[in-house]
């Protein structure tokens, strides 16, 4: 079924380059903290393209600096080969993106939150179709105080799709959200790509890299460690080494959905 | 060229997310309209200058030209205590063609503010008419003894007075610097206050991400807070016709729009002082600067005139000033909007300026690019 949602030409084809970050540098004033020391990569149209890294390892930074947020110390990036200088409109209205702590009145329905983000954009997706997309029909009137962690996340997703854009910014969608609505959320992003977005998403879950990034940079303080697809990763650096001995096959993870089920979120 | 529905546009969102982030919290309920009805009732009571079982206090001026019938029965009144007896220049004293003239203070010349207000003097004695500020009920009756007093002193025919001068009481004086104040309090605490937790919440940022002209979100807020502190207005002033018996002598509808210039100007001054702060805790202290001296300096409590002349000149200069001149212009004195260029000139060039600072220096968030 065709939607709204879906890319069509005359988009970047896919695989083309959508951005490029070149040697890129953040410092911050207060505390004289380098928080990116040289980070470079590109990120290909229609892929997912994941950023990980521990905490503090300048992850958000470069996707702040992506978005537009944060001006870097030195080094460009460019965003569907425009600047932010000079594009920075024509840039906005091809892009949607959630932050880390993102916040709304709590009051708001959800459809008028939407309707807010809608209004920014020139050829929007319909509330309709955003709620069918992310499932949230049922609650299209309800306040969104009364929505769980998850179904919130949900809305917020759902004002980054609400333009239609070609690009979503995802920063650590899925912190502190239970295995079972993570899974849920993967699956959303999964259908997102398929419809043509390129996400870009910084997380601390490796299994949720593995799940869904094509592509991915390991962040360490401030600099790239690896990058490339997550096979090639495993391949390159665990080649020749001893993996760790794994008593068990099932994780926690695995108990708990068993237990509980994909009911947790109802 | 298709035309887009209002709502589609930032603009009328943030006006509409304005407004329902007032009307969606009770507690603005109590804030909003018992609050300000609560400090008037206190103001009234306490400064209404009512002074039950009291002999009015009288000025005397020129007493050489009083009949000596008169003067002798003033002297030996026991309602009565004569204060001073003075003299007031005639271009001092209000125009009238009645026998006793009631003034509010803000009409009065500097002698006689100095006269009602300082000496707490309650009526002026002249040669040819009686003057005052005051007009309870009590008053009336203190003041139609006094007048059948000079009646029979003088020989002539007495006909009782009946005091209807609305506009003049403490309490017509009072109500348009309280709504006045109710504006500036929106603007400083209401405007800002939310404008910085947006800020510190990350809801600003977020917005940044989203292709909308900037000012929409201070023009919409600033709407949607002006909207509702109308409402607010109207209420407040039908509760103080039920309360006070306040009532505006001028065109209500010019009222309200001089009140809607006031809001709009106070929410840009709100907007204005919200460019920077990150915490909501830094905001509220930098309002305070704003608050207290307006306060104090625009005729909520005192009146200006009570200032020096150098604090007046400043005073003259503040946007509360210009509001509260201008409602009580309408309200007291039935001006109409057109008499009142020079408010509304002092109103706008703090929008004006208000707004340049805003749109120059306004930041997003904590780490703006």
């Amino acid at each position: 079924m065709t939607s709204k949602l879906d890319i069509h030409s005359p988009l970047p084809q896919v695989g083309s380059p959508i951005i490029e970050v070149q040697d890129l540098h953040k410092t911050y004033r207060k505390g004289n903290i380098q928080a990116v020391k040289g980070i470079s990569f590109q990120v290909k149209a229609g892929t997912c393209f994941g950023i990980l890294g521990p905490n503090g390892a300048g992850k958000s930074t470069t996707l702040e600096i992506m978005q537009g947020l944060n001006a870097p110390t030195s080094g460009k990036v460019k965003i569907f080969g425009m600047e932010y200088g000079n594009h920075e409109k024509a840039i906005r209205k091809r892009i949607g993106g959630i932050l880390q702590e993102n916040h709304l009145y709590s009051k708001l329905l959800v459809c008028e939150a939407l309707e807010l983000f809608q209004s920014f954009y020139e050829n929007p997706a319909t509330i309709d179709e955003i709620l069918t997309e992310l499932e949230l029909q049922d609650l299209k009137k309800r306040p969104l105080r009364q929505l769980s962690g998850g179904q919130r996340q949900r809305v917020f997703i759902g004002t980054a799709l609400i333009g239609n854009p070609e690009l979503v910014f995802l920063d650590e969608p899925t912190t502190g959200l239970d295995p079972s609505t993570r899974q849920d959320f993967w699956k959303i992003m999964i259908r997102l790509k398929n419809r043509g977005k390129t996400l870009v998403l910084t997380t601390h879950y490796m299994e949720e890299a593995e799940a869904l990034c094509d592509e991915l940079v390991i962040v360490n303080q401030g600099i790239v460690i690896e990058k490339g697809s997550p096979d090639a990763i495993i391949e390159r650096v665990m080649k020749g080494r001893e993996l760790p001995a794994r008593p068990r096959l099932a994780t926690l993870n695995d108990v708990f959905l068993t237990l509980t089920g994909h009911t947790l979120e109802s | 060229m298709k035309i887009k529905p209002l709502r589609r546009y930032p603009l009328v969102q943030f006006f509409l997310l304005s407004v329902r982030s007032v009307v969606r919290e009770r507690a603005i309920i109590f804030w909003s309209f018992l609050f300000p009805l609560g400090v008037t009732l206190l103001f009234v009571t306490a400064f209404s200058n009512e002074k039950a079982g009291e002999a009015l206090l009288v000025a005397i001026s020129q007493p050489e030209q009083l009949s000596p019938a008169w003067l002798k029965v003033l002297n030996e009144e026991n309602s009565l205590r004569i204060l001073a007896t003075l003299p007031i220049e005639k271009k001092d004293l209000p125009a009238s063609d009645s026998d006793v003239t009631i003034s509010s203070v803000s009409q009065l010349s500097l002698p006689l503010q100095e006269l009602f207000l300082h000496k707490k003097a309650d009526v002026l004695i002249t040669p040819e008419k009686i003057y005052s500020i005051r007009t309870s009920e009590q008053f009336k009756a203190q003041l139609n003894i006094l007048l059948a007093t000079r009646a029979k002193a003088l020989g002539e025919s007495f006909q009782t007075v009946h005091l209807n001068v609305p506009g003049v009481r403490f309490s017509d004086w009072f109500i348009p610097g309280m709504l006045g104040l109710t504006l500036l309090s929106s603007g400083l605490f209401g405007v800002a206050m939310k404008i910085v937790s947006d800020r510190e919440m990350g809801f600003l940022r977020r917005l940044r991400l989203g292709p909308f002209p900037r000012s929409h979100y201070i023009l919409g807020f600033a709407l949607g807070r002006g909207a509702f502190v109308l409402i607010q207005v109207l209420l407040l002033t039908l509760l103080f016709r039920i309360t006070f018996g306040f009532k505006v002598q001028g065109n209500f509808l010019s009222f309200l729009t001089y009140a809607a210039a006031g809001a709009f100007t106070m929410n840009l001054l709100g907007a204005a002082i919200a460019t920077r702060p990150q915490k909501t805790e830094t905001v509220g202290g930098i309002a305070n600067v704003f608050f207290f001296p307006m306060m104090f300096m625009s005729g909520i409590y005192f009146k200006t005139e009570l200032f020096p002349e150098s604090v007046q000149k400043i005073a003259r200069f503040l946007p509360l000033t210009a509001l509260n001149e201008g409602l009580r212009a309408i309200a007291n004195e039935a001006q109409p909007l057109t008499n009142l260029w020079p408010q509304f000139l002092v109103l706008g060039i703090w929008s004006g300026v208000c707004l340049l600072i805003t749109t120059l220096f306004f930041k997003w968030g904590e780490s703006d690019g």
